[in-house]
């Protein structure tokens, strides 16, 4: 049987972004796939050299729609640590709701899309909006529903109020309650029908080819930036959530899991977090290189950054997570998987396109 | 930065082999401009009780051509091809145009004199 050469993307249904899969097929198999980016390219990276220190915060934030806050982050903590200041107590636990909130807004909207990808329409809808109460909190806590422009060098922009505290606890029951009333999902027939034993990546793969987050803990690989201890997480009960059935459906039941988890984490955080400043001011120019590795929704995000002692960086790298998913992508696609499969394998690692190319 | 390897293009193949063989994770790499020549960081992650992040330093100037790891780890093509449009690298089997259309500006991310920052005011 002769291979034919099918183009999946950059224009496909499951892709809100534009990413192309050149795939060589035979009979209704994939044998062969090669990735082509670069359709979304914006230079972040040159940016940040030309653009001053405080500027920057915001620029990270724009690198990714969904893991923004993970970003700035990563971002500060890097600037802080070439500066040699510390956030205070209080503003690494803010930093850690904002981030664990952003986990549990992402793996949401991730369920919607799978439930959208595999037609199973009402779900889709049913899981948004539960996700739209989260949405509201945090833009009440930070003034923005989306880019919420919370991380500062030295700390975060506002302080969490008793009264908010009790809010996000309202919000966080109902979550609780909504996620659990929907997990039959992970049961539903075709839902496991379309994922179980689809885009299988073994724990060897997954190690050779680097797979981060998600991808990576569904492979039995207890890869988790958390461990590190970055802000309050060294001061939190936490463990990574893994399990070994190395294929998509895995990454839902890993996804699904740690939603349970971010809601722990961030009750953890309001109930130990100390009163006190939410800002160290310093007026020191970050000087030396650091790596920063956190970790935002899809899997480990990698910052370098080199100083000089001016207010400009003299380089920043930034590795996200998708761009080291796109690797063990390909080695789940070459094994053979049928054709109509492709959507699912994609969409089960959490395609960002924008901030993969930044 | 901590645990840091220094080594020559010579070498690099043979100090990544080490890691491969020991099961370790490819991060990523990095490629600084440091004027007279480039730098490329091979971050490694070991994959310890915690992850712990081990630096492979290579300098080499810009003229010429060094060995491509992805024979060893067949993901690091990607970010080969990344440095290659962005440094106007030579690295060995690995093309350009990754991240660049034909009509982009040529290795943005080298430094150029005179080129404007904007200062705090």
């Amino acid at each position: 049987m002769a291979k034919t050469v099918l183009t999946f993307g950059p224009q496909h249904v499951v892709f809100p972004e534009p990413i192309q899969f050149k795939l060589k097929v035979e009979d209704e198999f994939v044998v062969g796939a090669e990735p082509v980016i670069g359709y979304v390219h914006r230079g972040i990276e040159k940016a940040f050299e030309l653009n001053e220190l405080k500027k920057n915060i915001f620029l990270a934030e724009r690198i990714c729609g969904i893991c923004q806050s993970p970003h700035s982050t990563a971002y500060v903590l890097g600037v802080e640590r070439l500066m040699g200041i510390d956030a205070p107590a209080r503003a690494r636990y803010i930093r850690v709701i904002i981030n664990e909130m952003n986990r549990l807004h992402s793996h949401m909207l991730w369920f919607g899309l799978l439930g959208d990808a595999i037609g199973f329409e009402s779900y889709f809808m049913q899981v948004w909006n539960y996700r739209e109460k989260l949405m509201d909190v945090l833009e009440k806590i930070t003034g923005n529903r989306v880019t919420y422009s919370m991380n500062a060098i030295g700390g975060v922009r506002r302080d969490i109020s008793d009264e908010l505290q009790k809010e996000i606890n309202r919000v966080l029951d109902f979550l609780e309650e909504a996620l659990k009333s929907v997990d039959g999902v992970l049961r539903d027939y075709t839902m496991v029908k379309r994922t179980k034993g689809v885009g299988v990546l073994t724990e060897k793969e997954a190690k050779r080819d680097g797979a981060v987050g998600p991808t990576a803990r569904a492979s039995n690989v207890p890869y988790d930036m958390r461990m590190l201890g970055y802000d309050a997480y060294c001061d939190l009960e936490f463990k990574p959530v893994v399990v070994d059935t190395c294929d998509s459906y895995g990454r839902a039941v890993v996804r699904w899991k740690e939603m349970f988890q971010s809601i722990e984490l961030i009750r953890e955080c309001l109930s130990k977090m100390p009163p006190g400043d939410i800002m160290t001011k310093s007026n020191a120019l970050p000087k030396g290189e650091c790596v920063i590795r956190v970790e935002p929704p899809r899997g480990e995000l990698f910052y370098y950054l080199k100083g000089n002692g001016t207010k400009n960086l003299e380089r920043v790298k930034v590795r996200t997570p998708t761009f080291a998913n796109i690797w063990p992508t390909i080695t789940m696609l070459t094994k053979g998987c049928e054709f109509a499969n492709v959507p699912v394998i994609v969409l089960s690692i959490d395609p960002c396109i924008s901030c993969t190319e930044r | 930065m901590e645990n840091d390897i220094v080594v020559t293009k010579e070498h690099l193949l043979e100090e990544v082999k080490k890691f491969a063989e020991k099961d370790a994770r490819f991060v990523i790499a990095t490629c600084v401009d440091l004027g007279e020549k480039l730098e490329i960081i091979y971050h490694f992650d070991t994959l310890g009780e915690k992850p712990n992040l081990v630096n492979l330093r290579m300098q080499f100037s810009q003229d010429e051509e060094i060995p491509s790891i992805a024979s060893i780890y067949p993901c690091a093509a990607l970010i080969e091809g990344e440095i290659v449009d962005m440094f106007e690298a030579r690295i060995k089997g690995i093309p350009s145009g990754l991240l660049l259309a034909p009509d982009s500006p040529k290795a943005p991310l080298r430094k150029k004199k005179g080129e404007k920052k904007k200062e705090v005011k």
